[in-house]
């Protein structure tokens, strides 16, 4: 029989009331089907806001192939790491908020545009306008900080060359400019690092045609050396932390997120190798009554990027995405009371496979 | 500070020494461009007992493996990193000797103490003969870990992958395990124990950082969450 309308054949997951006001909000599930496969061993390259930090080792944790390729040297500390910037992302370049400064990186690593050599002196120490924050005690001298910044752009031109696909969550549409050299800097000067000087540094509330035009020009250029890499957009649900409008924050952060969402909906409707992931959604849904942000109302909890990439897990393998489950033992031999020596036996042989194939040439 | 450039001549960040649980570490490292020497020298059995002698020689003391095929490879790993024994090493030792957990709680090893209901009672598994018995089984690797701590070398002992075969007694493996676990640290051994990133609610490993082919290994998944964890204490 003909359905009456569309919606009669659409299925349940279509519907809000089954599909988000009804269940239980951590038994929601469906809200990702992947355009794409994507393999436990294709490498995962990701970049973008302070949620994104939280990504790579949720991916590798659930079993994927999070692509670090910018390691931090031996004989750091854990929070020597940390504070250097090592292991946020797939390459040291700290925070990516906007599009523009995604496109600027890639320029820059890819030989499109040549960075500004300019350091910004911090006492006797020496910091890099567009990594602010990647090393608190700042470099010895311009050189040495240049040369740090060329072993970033030398891991950034890695890490999109080898990616099957690249994670970007785009976090604000506000940032500041240059006006001497046209660049984009990733946070405002003056507040992590730098002096503020008005004459130079302007603010810019990205429009969404700039945005659109920069992320399509960033994966253009990406796409140069890897024609085959797939990009995966997310929207930070984190909200800004201020604005530089002179609007209230609150709707300052609805133009921001609203933006970038719908660059990354018209980015996956132009190009079937780019994707949409709705981790905006699944933190700041009404549903969830902000239930995954700290008392600041900022922070996404842990809680919260596990939800996030439990649906994602779920998405990539076609699963629920619910709480999980005690998982059922992998397939294994019958066990009887009298094992034999024969039982044990295999096992011996598959480590010693195992062993073998190690040493196997590739 | 300058980034060491990530190529295969970069100077080894560890030395790998383990059984083929070792295989998905190194595997790892390799893939992510991590300069290291090493990997699975033997299989887990060959390392509980009798697998290694002491020597000394003008560089120090050094370890010789009894199996031809482990020397040979240990020795091919010391000329890589340019050390004439162990005592010359100059990087952090990696290693997974003695965590055959799977090997000890081999069911007929523990049919003397089942109940009547075939099971290993708790009790038992608690209690100080049980703790004698799997540090007897397994005397050989503790003595490796107190040799190698008490050269002064760093060490990090790597625990399996949470894989019970069924030729094993899971209430056992868990054990055992934990009794190496404790045996080890004693001896100074840094452990690395990821089971609350890589084991489900069962305790078991997640099917996502298994094997497919077989009931024991951890897969190259698996292997990425330790070297992370490697990387993260400084190797």
């Amino acid at each position: 029989m003909c359905p009456l309308n569309p919606y009669q054949s659409l299925p349940v997951r279509s519907f809000w009331r089954p599909a988000v006001a009804e269940p239980d909000p951590l038994d929601i599930e469906g809200v990702w089907v992947p355009k794409f496969a994507l393999g436990q061993d294709d490498p995962v390259v990701t970049a973008g806001s302070c949620f994104a930090a939280r990504i790579g080792r949720a991916l590798l944790d659930s079993g994927m192939n999070w692509f670090d390729a910018e390691p931090a040297p031996p004989g750091l500390t854990r929070e020597e790491r940390q504070e250097r910037g090592y292991g946020a992302f797939s390459f040291r370049t700290g925070n990516i908020y906007t599009p523009a400064v995604l496109r600027q990186w890639l320029s820059w690593a890819l030989g499109q545009a040549e960075p500004p050599q300019e350091a910004w002196a911090d006492g006797d120490r020496w910091v890099d306008p567009y990594r602010p924050a990647i090393e608190p005690g700042g470099f010895a001298s311009p050189a040495e900080m240049l040369r740090s910044r060329d072993v970033t752009l030398a891991a950034v031109r890695t890490a999109v060359t080898e990616a099957k696909c690249l994670v970007f969550t785009m976090g604000l549409t506000e940032a500041w400019r240059d006006a001497v050299d046209g660049t984009v800097y990733p946070t405002c000067p003056g507040t992590v690092r730098g002096t503020f000087d008005a004459g130079r540094h302007s603010p810019h509330n990205f429009t969404f045609a700039e945005a659109h035009r920069d992320m399509t020009e960033a994966i253009a250029m990406a796409r140069l050396v890897n024609p085959g890499l797939r990009i995966l957009l997310t929207v930070s649900p984190q909200p800004l932390t201020a604005t530089a409008t002179g609007g209230h924050a609150l709707p300052a952060n609805g133009y921001s997120k609203s933006v970038l969402r719908a660059v990354a909906g018209q980015l996956a409707l132009e190009d079937p190798d780019v994707d949409y992931f709705p981790s905006y959604e699944l933190i700041t849904g009404p549903v969830f009554g902000g239930r995954f942000f700290g008392p600041n109302q900022r922070t996404v909890t842990p809680e919260g990027v596990d939800f996030v990439m439990r649906h994602f897990m779920a998405g990539l393998h076609g699963l629920h995405s619910g709480p999980a489950q005690p998982q059922p033992q992998p397939r294994r031999t019958d066990v009887t009371d009298d094992v034999t020596a024969t039982d044990a036996s295999s096992t011996d042989a598959a480590c010693e496979d195992a062993v073998l194939d190690y040493y196997s040439p590739r | 500070m300058r980034t060491p450039s990530l190529t295969t001549t970069a100077p080894a960040r560890f030395l790998l020494l383990g059984d083929s649980h070792a295989g998905p570490i190194g595997r790892a490292a390799r893939n992510a461009g991590i300069p290291f020497q090493g990997g699975p020298i033997g299989a887990g059995r060959e390392f509980t007992d009798s697998f290694f002698s002491v020597r000394e020689t003008p560089g120090g003391t050094d370890v010789v493996f009894r199996s031809d095929e482990a020397e040979e490879h240990y020795r091919r790993f010391l000329k890589e990193l340019g050390a004439d024994g162990l005592s010359g090493l100059g990087v952090p030792l990696v290693t997974t000797f003695g965590f055959c957990a799977h090997f000890v709680a081999l069911r007929e090893n523990w049919d003397l103490y089942r109940d009547r209901a075939g099971a290993v009672p708790p009790g038992f598994l608690d209690s100080p003969l049980f703790d004698a018995i799997v540090r007897a089984a397994v005397r050989d690797a503790l003595a490796f870990y107190g040799r190698a701590v008490g050269l002064g070398l760093r060490v990090l002992a790597v625990l399996p992958p949470q894989r019970v075969p069924g030729q094993s007694d899971p209430a056992v493996f868990m054990a055992a395990q934990e009794r190496v676990r404790l045996a080890v640290a004693e001896l100074g051994a840094e452990i690395v124990d990821l089971r609350r990133r890589t084991a489900g609610p069962d305790g078991l490993q997640r099917p996502a950082l298994c094997e497919p082919d077989d009931e024991i290994h951890g897969n190259l998944a698996f292997g990425r969450i330790i070297l992370s964890e490697l990387l993260d204490r400084g190797l």
